[in-house]
C-alpha cells in the first residue's frame, strides 16, 4: 500500500511540473529548459521556511551544517515559496522573452538551470551542499503531520487536481488564447492591439509558481531538499512529457507523465540499479520517435475527452446555430453590425481621417520612401499603386511604426499618432492586414477573430481567477461579437474550423474578419486579393465594398490596375517612394507621364 | 585546468591564471568553432553534440584499455566514431524532420532526445563512474612561478591547429560552398550547390572538433557519461556571444570567455566560475543580441 | 517579325506545359504554359503579384509543382533538382538576392561556376565575363554588397554566365538602377542571346525596356496567361494598362 502510494507521489510531482510547462511549452510556444530550477527553488524555500530557528547553544538544529530556518507553519511557507519562485522567474524571464530567437531562451533558462543547480550544490551554509537540506519538517493538514506516504498522498492528490483544473482553465481561457496567438504570430497579436511581453512574463511566472508548489509538496515529503532532485535531467524530464503527450493539451501530459512515471518501478524490478540509466534511454529515444513520427504527440491540441464535451456544448449553443445557415447574401450583411464595433459615418461632409504627412524612410542610402504626404478620408477606399519598388507596403509600414521613419507625422482623427506601438495605434482605431495573412493557424476562425475584439479584461489572469463568473459572460458576450465579424465575410459556418484547415480564400476572409473585430475605422489593406482563387475574389470584393458601405476609411495596397479601378473611388500614385499623384484611377491612367513610369515606356 | 584557489591576487597568482587562461581559452575556442561550424551552417540547434562529444572520448578510451590497441590509434577510431555519429544523425534524424517539414523546435527536441538517450547508453554500458585514456602522466615544466603541462600545450597547439585549419578551409571548393550556403541558402541551390551535402560537410568537421575536444579534455581528466553537456554549452555560449553565423569569430569569443572565467579566479573560488560565465552570457545578450563583436565581412 | 519566325523554326529549347503550383496553400499559378527557342528572348510582363516569379521559380524546379511538364532541351526535367538543372545548361536570377551580398566579386564568380570540375573551364569563362564586363575584373576583390546597384546586376548576369548557362531566367533586372543603366544592361543581354545563342526567360514591370530587345511577350495576370503576342505586336500597343 504504501509502495504504492510513493509511486503515485512520484507521478503526480512529475504531473504537477510538466503541466506547468506545458503552459509555456504548449501554449505559449517557448521552451523553458529551467522548470526543474523553479521546483528547486519551491522546495528549498520550503525547508528554510519550516525548519526549526536556531537556538544559540544548540547547534545540532539540523543535521546538514544549516544554521536553522525560520520556525514558520507548513501552509504559510508553501504559499511563499509559490511567490519567490514566480518572481524569480518572472524577473530573469524579462530580458529572454524581449528577444524575438526561441534559441536564446532555451540558452539562458539552460544556463539558469546549471547556475542553480551549482548553487544548491556549493553555498552549504545555506542549502546544506550536495547532501541536501535536511530534516525539513513534514507537510501539515489540519493540525496533522503526515508522514506516510497513504497519508501524504491525498494532499499531493489535491494539489495535481488543483493544478490540472487550473492549467486547463488558463490554458482554454481567454488569457489562454492570447498566449496560443503568441504561439503562432507574435507580430499578429500585436496587430490587432495587444501587447505581448506582459502576458508571456505572467505565463512565465504562473508556471514557475506552480512548480514551486510541486518542490515544497516534494520537500515536506521526502524531508529533505537535495540539488539532483532539480537538476537538468528533471527539467528534460518534463519537457519529455510535454512532448510525448502532446502540446498545448492538459489531458495528454497527465497521460504521459503516468507512463513515464510507471517506468521507475518496473525498471527499478527489471534492472535494479540501472534503472534510472535504462530510463533515460526510453524517454530520450520516445523523444527522437516522437518528432520525427508524431509531433502532436500521444494526444494532439485539438482531441481527448474534454475537447469533445467543450465542442459538443458549442455546436449547440444557440448563436452559432441560428448562424450555421449557408453563408449569407452580402447585401443584408452591413445592418449586422452591432456587435461588432464600428462607427457610422457621422458627417455629410468628406472628412480627413487619416493624415500622412512628410514621410521619409532610407535603407542604407537608398530612400524607400521619401516625404510621401497624403491622407484618407472617411469612408472611401484609397488604393497605393506604382511600379514595383515604389514603397508602397514600407509605407503602411510607417504608417503603422512596424518600421520607425526616418522622418514625417501621421494624425489619426485630428490626434498624432507618431511613433506609438503598432498596438497603440490598433487600440486608436487604426488596424492593418498582413500580405501573408499572418493568422492564428492552429486555432479555430472564430478563435482567430475573437483574440481582436478590444479590451478584453478576462485576459487579465487575476480578474479570470477571482471572478469567473463575469469572464464567462464577458467571453460569451466576446465569441458574440467575433460570431457577428464572420458573419459580415460569410465565414461563420466555419466558425469552428481550424484557420489552417481552410483554404487560402477563406483564410483571407478570416484576416478581414479579424481587422474588423478589433473595432478600427481605418482599415490598412495589405493585397487582400492576392492568391486567392479567382472564383473567390469576387466575394472578397464584395466584402472590401460592404465595409465601405458600412462607414469604414480603407486603404490598400494592391498590384493589379485591374481591381483597384474596380474597388478604389482614389489611388495614390508612388514611384520610387514618392507620391506622383492622386486622383480616380481613370484619371492617374489616362495621364502620359504615369504611364511611362509605371511601364517604362 | 589547474585547481586555483581564491587567494589574494599576488603577481605570480595572476600570471599563473593567465596561463591557465590560455589553456583553457583554446580549449573553448575549439568548442566554439565546432558549434558555430554546424550552427552557422545549418542552423539546427544540435543539442546532439554533446553526445557526439561523449562517444568520442569512450570509443577511445574503449578501445585503448578494453581492446588494448595503441593509444594513437584508438584516438583515431575515437575521432572517426565522432564524425560518424554526427553525420548519422544529421542523415537519419534532422534530414528525414527537415524533409517532413519539423519546425527548428521540433528538430531541437529530436536532438535533446538523442542528448539523453545516447550519454545514459554508454552509462549502462561502461558504468557511471570517470575513465582515464591510459596516456600516462604528462611533464610538468616550470618557468619562474608558472607551472604549466605537456597536455597544456598540446591543448593550445591542437586546437589553434584544428581552429587554423577550419579558416584555412573556408578558401576551398567546399569551405566557399558552405559559406555560400550560410549566406545565402536559396541563392546556393541555384548556383547548383546542394544544401544537402553541405550540411553533411558541416557536421563532419563540426564533429570532428567536438571529438578532438573531447580527446584533449580526457588526457587530463576523467570521462564521465554526463561530460559532455558543459562543453557544448560553452560551444554555443561563444557561438551566440560571436554573433550567429560569424565563424570568424567563434574562437575568439570562446578564448575571451576562457580567460575571463581563469582571470576571475583572483577573486572567485571555481565552484563560482560557471555562474560567471552565465552571468557573462545573460549580461552580454541583453545589451547585444546581435554578438559582441561588429558583424565582419566574411 | 523576322525573329520571331525563326524561333518558331528552331527546336524549343524549353516547353512548359499546364503548371500549376504555389506555397502550400497559397497557389498562385492556375495553368500556365509557355515555349521558349533557342536564342530567343521571351517576356512575361504582368502587375506585381500575378505570378510572374512564381513561374521563373517554377520553371528552375524551387517551387514544388502541383501539376505540369517541363521539358528541357527535350528531356522532362519535371521532377530534376536544380543542380541538375544547372548543369543541364539553366540558370535562374532572382530579382532580390540574385548575389552572395557578404562575399567578394570574386568568391561570387566562383560561385557561380560551383557544378563545373574543370578549373580550365572556370578560368575560360572567368576571362570571358571580364571581357564583357570590365568592372567586374577591377573590382574582384570588393564586397559585392557594397557595389552599386548597377554593378551587383551585372555580378548577378556574370554568376549566371560562369555556370555556363545557355538559358537565363532572369527576373526583374532593371529593379533598382538607374534608367540609362538599364538600356545598357538588356543591350548586353540582347548581344548574348544573339552572339551565343542563347535563351532567355524575362520577367519584366518595365515593359518601355524589355521589349525592344524580346521576340515575344507573355501577359499573366492573377496567375494566368492573359495573352501572348510576338514583341512587335506588344510594341505596337498604346499602353497596357488593360493587361495589367
Amino acid at each position: 500500500m504504501e509502495y504504492y502510494a510513493d509511486i503515485a507521489i512520484q507521478i503526480m510531482f512529475l504531473m504537477m511540473l510538466a503541466l506547468s510547462l506545458n503552459l509555456l511549452v504548449g501554449y505559449t510556444g517557448e521552451t523553458s529548459m529551467a522548470q526543474a530550477a523553479f521546483y528547486g527553488i519551491g522546495a528549498y524555500t520550503v525547508g528554510l521556511l519550516t525548519m526549526p530557528v536556531a537556538v544559540a547553544g544548540l547547534e545540532i538544529a539540523t543535521s546538514s551544517g544549516v544554521a536553522g530556518g525560520a520556525g514558520w507553519p507548513f501552509w504559510p511557507a508553501v504559499l511563499i515559496s509559490i511567490l519567490v519562485s514566480a518572481a524569480v522567474a518572472s524577473a530573469i524571464s524579462i530580458p529572454a522573452l524581449s528577444r524575438v530567437r526561441g534559441e536564446f531562451l532555451i540558452l539562458m533558462t539552460l544556463a539558469f538551470q546549471l547556475v542553480t543547480t551549482q548553487l544548491m550544490g556549493s553555498l552549504t551554509s545555506i542549502t546544506g551542499g550536495t547532501f541536501g537540506l535536511t530534516p525539513i519538517p513534514p507537510m501539515t493538514f489540519f493540525g496533522q503531520s503526515l508522514i506516510k506516504p497513504s497519508q501524504v498522498v491525498i494532499v499531493v492528490g489535491i494539489a495535481t487536481v488543483l493544478t490540472f483544473v487550473f492549467c486547463y482553465r488558463l490554458g482554454e481561457s481567454p488569457f489562454g488564447r492570447v498566449l496560443k496567438g503568441i504561439r503562432e504570430q507574435e507580430t499578429a497579436v500585436r496587430a490587432v492591439g495587444k501587447g505581448t511581453v506582459l502576458p508571456k512574463v505572467i505565463v512565465f511566472g504562473v508556471a514557475a509558481g506552480v512548480a514551486g508548489l510541486a518542490g515544497a509538496l516534494n520537500a515536506s515529503y521526502y524531508q529533505v531538499a537535495a540539488p539532483q532532485s532539480f537538476n537538468l535531467d528533471v527539467s528534460i524530464l518534463a519537457i519529455a512529457v510535454v512532448i510525448l503527450g502532446g502540446v498545448a493539451n492538459p489531458v495528454g501530459t497527465v497521460v504521459a507523465a503516468i507512463l513515464l512515471g510507471l517506468l521507475n518501478p518496473v525498471l527499478d524490478a527489471l534492472v535494479g540499479a540501472e534503472a534510472s540509466a535504462w530510463r533515460g534511454v526510453i524517454y530520450g529515444l520516445a523523444l527522437v520517435l516522437v518528432m520525427r513520427y508524431r509531433p502532436q504527440g500521444l494526444v494532439p491540441e485539438h482531441q481527448g475527452p474534454l475537447r469533445f464535451l467543450r465542442r459538443r456544448r458549442r455546436r449547440n449553443a444557440p448563436a452559432v446555430a441560428a448562424a450555421a445557415t449557408t453563408r449569407a447574401p452580402r447585401d443584408g450583411a452591413p445592418d449586422a453590425t452591432p456587435g461588432a464595433p464600428g462607427a457610422v459615418p457621422s458627417g455629410p461632409a468628406p472628412e480627413v481621417v487619416l493624415k500622412v504627412e512628410g514621410m521619409s524612410k532610407s535603407f542604407g542610402g537608398i530612400k524607400a520612401v521619401s516625404d510621401a504626404t497624403f491622407d484618407l478620408t472617411r469612408g472611401q477606399i484609397t488604393a497605393l499603386v506604382g511600379p514595383n519598388g515604389a514603397g508602397k507596403t514600407t509605407l503602411f509600414n510607417l504608417i503603422t511604426n512596424a518600421i520607425t521613419p526616418d522622418q514625417g507625422a501621421v494624425t489619426l482623427n485630428g490626434t498624432s499618432i507618431t511613433g506609438l506601438s503598432i498596438s497603440e495605434i490598433a487600440r486608436r482605431g487604426m488596424a492593418r492586414s498582413f500580405q501573408d495573412g499572418r493568422l492564428f493557424e492552429r486555432l479555430s476562425a472564430i478563435d482567430n477573430v475573437a483574440m481582436a475584439i478590444p479590451d478584453q479584461r478576462a485576459e487579465n489572469p487575476f480578474i479570470l481567477t477571482v471572478r469567473p463568473l463575469y469572464v464567462k459572460k464577458r467571453e460569451r458576450a466576446v465569441r458574440q461579437s467575433a460570431l457577428e465579424c464572420l458573419q459580415l465575410v460569410g465565414m461563420h459556418a466555419d466558425a469552428e474550423t481550424l484557420v489552417a484547415d481552410l483554404s487560402y480564400g477563406d483564410q483571407k476572409l478570416v484576416a478581414i474578419a479579424r481587422l474588423i473585430a478589433t473595432g478600427a475605422d481605418v482599415l490598412l489593406l495589405d493585397e487582400p486579393t492576392s492568391g486567392v482563387d479567382p472564383s473567390a475574389v469576387e466575394h472578397v470584393i464584395d466584402v472590401i465594398s460592404d465595409l465601405r458601405a458600412a462607414g469604414k476609411t480603407i486603404c490598400l495596397v494592391e498590384h493589379s490596375v485591374h481591381m483597384v479601378e474596380r474597388l478604389a473611388d482614389r489611388a495614390v500614385f508612388l514611384d520610387q517612394g514618392r507620391v506622383l499623384a492622386m486622383g480616380s484611377m481613370k484619371e492617374l491612367m489616362a495621364r502620359q507621364d504615369l504611364k511611362e513610369i509605371y511601364f517604362g515606356a | 585546468m589547474h585547481l586555483i584557489s581564491a587567494a589574494g591576487a599576488s603577481p605570480s597568482l595572476v600570471l599563473q591564471l593567465v596561463v591557465s587562461g590560455v589553456v583553457l581559452g583554446s580549449f573553448y575556442a575549439l568548442l566554439g568553432m565546432s558549434v558555430s561550424v554546424i550552427y552557422s551552417t545549418t542552423k539546427v540547434f544540435h543539442f546532439a553534440h554533446a553526445f557526439v562529444y561523449t562517444a568520442a572520448a569512450y570509443v577511445a578510451l574503449g578501445t585503448a584499455s578494453v581492446l588494448g590497441l595503441p593509444i594513437v590509434l584508438a584516438i583515431v577510431i575515437g575521432l572517426i566514431a565522432a564524425v560518424v555519429l554526427g553525420v548519422t544523425i544529421e542523415l537519419v534524424v534532422y534530414r528525414s524532420m527537415r524533409r517532413s517539414g519539423a519546425s527548428s523546435l521540433g528538430i531541437f527536441l529530436a536532438s535533446l532526445g538523442i542528448s539523453i538517450a545516447g550519454p545514459n547508453l554508454i552509462q549502462i554500458i561502461f558504468g557511471p563512474d570517470g575513465r582515464n585514456l591510459p596516456v600516462g602522466n604528462p611533464t610538468l615544466y616550470t618557468v619562474g612561478t608558472v607551472t604549466f603541462t605537456t597536455w597544456d600545450i598540446v591543448t593550445v597547439v591542437v586546437s589553434w591547429v584544428l581552429i587554423g585549419g577550419v579558416l584555412a578551409m573556408r578558401r576551398s571548393r567546399w569551405g566557399l560552398a558552405s559559406i555560400a550556403v550560410s549566406a545565402n541558402r536559396e541563392l546556393s541551390a541555384a548556383v547548383g550547390i546542394s544544401p544537402q551535402k553541405i550540411y553533411v560537410y558541416a557536421f563532419a568537421v563540426g564533429s570532428l572538433l567536438i571529438g578532438s575536444a573531447a580527446i584533449l579534455f580526457t588526457l587530463n581528466q576523467a570521462a564521465t557519461p554526463n561530460m559532455g553537456l558543459q562543453p557544448v554549452l560553452f560551444g554555443f555560449i561563444a557561438t551566440f556571444l560571436a554573433g550567429v553565423g560569424n565563424q570568424k569569430t567563434a574562437p575568439l569569443a570562446g578564448f575571451v570567455l576562457g580567460m575571463v572565467v581563469s582571470l576571475s579566479g583572483i577573486w572567485l573560488s571555481q565552484t563560482f566560475q560557471t555562474a560567471v560565465i552565465f552571468g557573462l552570457l545573460f549580461v552580454a545578450l541583453i545589451v547585444r543580441p546581435q554578438g559582441i563583436f561588429r558583424k565582419a565581412a566574411v | 517579325m523576322e525573329r520571331s519566325e525563326k524561333a518558331q523554326a528552331t527546336t524549343d529549347r524549353l516547353v512548359a506545359s499546364n503548371l500549376v503550383c504555389g506555397y502550400g496553400k497559397h497557389s498562385v499559378l492556375h495553368d500556365v504554359s509557355l515555349t521558349v527557342g533557342a536564342g530567343e528572348i521571351v517576356t512575361i510582363l504582368g502587375h506585381n503579384g500575378a505570378g510572374k516569379t512564381t513561374a521563373l521559380k517554377a520553371l528552375f524546379g524551387l517551387l514544388p509543382l502541383q501539376s505540369g511538364v517541363v521539358i528541357h532541351d527535350g528531356q522532362n526535367i519535371t521532377k530534376s533538382s536544380t543542380a541538375s538543372r544547372v548543369r543541364g545548361g539553366m540558370s535562374y536570377t532572382s530579382a532580390t538576392s540574385a548575389i552572395f551580398r557578404d562575399l567578394t566579386v570574386r568568391q561570387n564568380l566562383e560561385l557561380g561556376a560551383f557544378t563545373v570540375r574543370d578549373s580550365k573551364v572556370r578560368a575560360e569563362r572567368l576571362a570571358r565575363i571580364h571581357d564583357l564586363f570590365p568592372v567586374l575584373k577591377d573590382r574582384g576583390s570588393a564586397v559585392a554588397g557594397r557595389m552599386s546597384g548597377g554593378q551587383q546586376r551585372l555580378l548577378s548576369i556574370g554568376l549566371a554566365l560562369m555556370s555556363g548557362a545557355e538559358l537565363m531566367l532572369l527576373d526583374e533586372p532593371s529593379l533598382g538602377i538607374a534608367p540609362s543603366l538599364v538600356t545598357e544592361l538588356f543591350e548586353s543581354i540582347r548581344a548574348l542571346s544573339r552572339d551565343a545563342g542563347l535563351s532567355v526567360v524575362l520577367v519584366e514591370q518595365n515593359v518601355g525596356a524589355a521589349l525592344p530587345i524580346s521576340d515575344r511577350v507573355y501577359y499573366l495576370r492573377a496567375g494566368e496567361i492573359l495573352l501572348s503576342e510576338s514583341a512587335d505586336e506588344a510594341r505596337a500597343r498604346d499602353d497596357w494598362w488593360e493587361l495589367f
